[in-house]
């Protein structure tokens, strides 16, 4: 295990001359992984970019050395260095169905990749490919060959990909956050996947990722970047337990910890502001009629903060646009302070529920100053028609939100994504709503970011009596925050009740398994 | 796919019956009395009495409903009826024109498509090099140039100053050249743009990157890939621009003095002549409808996402 792959001196690089990653170095030993965390920024998708010559990424190196197999990068040609793509470094991308064409056979593609490397056999390829999906517990391997990517759920094209990217026999694989957009079931298959190569084919990983839990499963080292430099790297276990950097030890405590649990809250108010009766969606699908959402039963107090937790595809977004009127309801009742509001509502009953979305981009209109687009709500739902007026109320709804009042003259392309989820809080909250709906809104950003976010939420909430219905995929953030929860599956409710409750002592396989696979990470 | 087909084919005949009831509708209530016009055609001496005549019998006195329906049976068993002008079947004159009209907007379009998919790519393959500005610098020019200023440019400098084609195509096949051109020349600089845009937008995408990483060579990736996931966006604009060549055959036709459906239309409005405007007008539209039809279908076999 003692030959070095990859060895990484002083590197700098970046686009333009404008240095992302400055000064990085380390080694990486055959059959090791390597996982390199950080925050959006950081500079860790720019460091495997300049590992993988793309020509397109626009990558340049200023500095430093890459050494692969013992022959400097630097030193290639072009041609030599497009040998390697695929054949010596194999590549997987974020976005899993983005690395295939999503209209091509999966055989054709296989060949393709195959032929391009001189190593097609034809009588050779089916059992070859067979064999390396049996190794990888890829069942069905005959079907998937002859599907089209747009058939397969992003899980499945994930790790199809990986196996592609295996089948050349590249001794380097570079991971660009290979999970980030999975769900949490087929996240746990695609690492076991990875952890499954290692075994059989001793491939070397660099993998890169914001998740922690993603780093404590995979890697050997771990490498914390933090605006372009390496601050801290070492052995997984000493890196993540005891680390010695301020950075990384701020990155740790912003994961949420499944202890904290949140304090239930004294909710005195006898009747329910919000009551959900029976709530069904279906679409029709080819004439047969799908399901989304079905017997749906939900109260909510005034002050309570609910989470709703399941996967992708679960309908708990189906359900929150239900309750925020977005869609109407194929079955089921929607009644709020005592009033139907099913079919029909008025701009009270839409002041009084106000929802915030997962991409804060793209709930702002691209088009128009964060100042124009709460002004609209302002005026629409809140009634107020002093410009004065307004100005002083988004002025002061922005330091609310712990944003400075002049960046509401700007648009929200010139916002980190941090500060427009703020800014999309503060145009809810700017008609004082009774029930916030939020819809996943921070799977978008950071952790640091997201715990700054959820403690905004929170003390919004405390402050002005808010229910707030916190929607998430992630279990232990939400039972970090709400004093209730409610499990979906497949567009049923599985369970509900007190978050302690149901962390502590789940009911349901599935409650479980989400519970056990947030607890590996 | 079998259902789909005959489900579009269906939704087709109201489509239809829309139209013929629009057109008849249309010239219906247009200004001038088609009585009147046969018979000042016909050199007779218009009075009262053989008017009135001339009118019932050619059943303008009956109502409206009436007309139409008499018409459109007449239209179903492809009798359109006599020009006012001659006295030809209209059926007659207009497949007399509709094979001259194919035979140059086939092979406008023939043309267009041969330079413009070859270009569109490889613009979209150099895109911001120098021979990318070249040529959208030359389809710029092809897209602001009125398709009959440039007939006439062509006309000036090819027919008269060096006298290489004749200035009247009267249907000879060297008279062909002229038209094919000046039909051909905008659209082609549309289609380049168009193509180039469908093809840049998948090279952009991620599994070109993919197929990248992956060592993927570069001839597998454009026209395996690329161009075939392009295909559908270039097939319906193929189909719309369908449209756009026979508008222009109408002016171009009549510039060069082509026999075609064009320059049949055109004669027959300044005349007048409403049984042919009416047969023109139901062609035009038919042929519209079937081309776009085709389009879908062939969309649908190219993609197989396209399912509802």
């Amino acid at each position: 295990m003692n030959d070095i792959v990859l060895s990484i001196k002083n590197l700098t690089a970046g686009y333009g001359g404008k240095a992302v990653v400055s000064q990085a170095s380390f080694g990486l030993d055959r059959g090791e992984i390597i996982v390199v965390v950080g925050e959006s920024g950081s500079g860790k998708s720019t460091l495997l970019k300049a590992i993988l010559p793309l020509e397109d990424y626009g990558v340049a190196m200023s500095g430093g050395e890459i050494i692969f197999k013992n022959k400097p990068l630097s030193g290639m040609t072009a041609a030599e260095k497009n040998r390697l793509n695929g054949r010596q470094i194999g590549m997987v991308f974020q976005d899993p169905k983005a690395s295939f064409n999503p209209v091509r056979t999966f055989r054709k593609q296989f060949i393709e990749a195959l032929k391009s490397h001189g190593r097609y056999e034809r009588e050779l390829f089916e059992e070859q490919v067979l064999e390396l999906f049996r190794k990888l517990k890829l069942l069905d391997g005959e079907r998937i060959l002859d599907s089209c990517p747009y058939e397969m759920s992003g899980g499945m094209n994930q790790r199809i990909a990986i196996a592609l990217a295996i089948l050349l026999e590249p001794v380097l694989l570079l991971a660009d956050e290979p999970t980030s957009a999975l769900d949490v079931t087929a996240q746990e298959q695609v690492m076991e996947e990875l952890l499954r190569i290692r075994e059989y084919y001793h491939t070397s990983m660099i993998i890169v990722t914001h998740n922690i839990g993603v780093a404590a499963r995979l890697a050997d080292k771990v490498g914390v970047m933090h605006r372009g430099k390496i601050v801290e790297f070492g052995a997984a276990g000493e890196v993540l337990e005891h680390p010695r950097n301020s950075y990384t030890k701020r990155l740790l405590d912003a994961v949420p910890q499944a202890g904290n649990m949140a304090e239930k809250r004294e909710i005195k108010a006898a009747c329910y502001l919000l009551e959900l009766k029976q709530v069904g969606k279906s679409y029709l699908k080819r004439r047969n009629s799908f399901s989304a959402l079905s017997q749906v039963d939900l109260l909510l107090k005034p002050g309570e903060i609910l989470g709703i937790v399941g996967e992708s595809g679960s309908g708990k977004s189906t359900l929150l646009k239900q309750v925020a009127g977005l869609k109407k309801p194929s079955e089921g009742r929607i009644v709020l302070h005592g009033k139907d509001i099913t079919q029909k509502r008025t701009n009270m009953d839409f002041r009084r529920m106000q929802m915030i979305f997962q991409n804060a981009y793209d709930s702002f209109n691209p088009k128009l100053k964060i100042r124009h687009s709460i002004a609209e709500t302002l005026k629409n739902l809140g009634g107020m028609k002093d410009r004065k007026e307004v100005d002083a109320r988004i002025d002061s709804l922005m330091e609310r939100v712990g944003l400075e009042p002049y960046l509401a003259d700007r648009y929200p392309a010139e916002l980190s994504g941090g500060q427009c989820q703020r800014a999309a809080i503060a145009r809810a909250i700017s008609v004082n709503p009774e029930v916030l709906l939020c819809d996943e809104i921070t799977s978008a950003l950071d952790v640091s970011v997201q715990a700054d976010i959820v403690k905004l939420i929170v003390e919004l909430a405390n402050e002005s009596g808010m229910a707030i219905i916190f929607v998430s995929h992630d279990i232990v953030l939400v039972s970090n925050i709400c004093g209730s929860i409610m499990v979906m599956r497949e567009g049923r409710c599985i369970e509900a009740g007190e978050a302690k409750e149901v962390i502590t002592n789940p009911k349901e396989d599935y409650t479980k398994r989400l519970l056990a696979s947030a607890r590996a990470e | 796919m079998k259902k789909y087909v005959v489900k579009r084919l269906v939704q087709l005949i109201p489509m239809i019956l829309g139209i013929t009831f629009l057109t008849f509708l249309l010239l219906y209530i247009s200004p001038g009395d088609p009585a009147q016009k046969r018979l000042s055609a016909q050199g007779v001496a218009v009075t009262k009495e053989v008017l009135a005549q001339t009118r019932e019998e050619m059943g303008l006195d009956r109502p409206f409903i009436k007309q139409y329906g008499d018409w459109l049976f007449h239209l179903l068993q492809a009798d359109l009826g006599l020009s006012y002008k001659d006295g030809t079947p209209v059926n007659q004159k207009l497949a007399r024109g509709m094979k001259n009209t194919f035979v140059l907007a086939a092979g406008a379009f023939l043309l267009a498509v041969a330079v413009s998919l070859p270009l569109g790519i490889y613009t979209a393959v150099r895109k911001n090099r120098f021979s990318d500005y070249c040529i959208r610098f030359i389809c710029f020019l092809g897209n602001a140039l009125p398709n009959f200023l440039l007939a006439i440019v062509l006309m000036y400098f090819l027919c008269i100053r060096i006298n290489a084609f004749p200035v009247i195509a009267k249907g000879s096949l060297q008279g062909l050249f002229l038209p094919t051109v000046a039909l051909a020349f905008p659209l082609a600089s549309r289609l380049v743009r168009q193509v180039r845009v469908a093809v840049l937008k998948q090279l952009e995408t991620d599994y070109v990157s993919g197929a990248r990483a992956r060592g993927v060579k570069k001839g597998y990736i454009l026209f395996r890939n690329v161009l075939h996931n392009a295909l559908p966006s270039i097939v319906t604009l193929l189909g719309l621009s369908v449209g756009t060549l026979l508008g222009g055959s109408v002016v171009i036709e009549s510039i060069f003095m082509w026999p075609g459906l064009g320059k049949l239309a055109m004669d027959s409005i300044t005349a007048r002549d409403y049984p042919v405007i009416q047969g023109f007008v139901i062609l035009m539209a038919v042929t519209y409808v079937v081309v776009n039809l085709l389009t879908d279908l062939g969309c649908r076999l190219l993609d197989p996402r396209i399912k509802e």
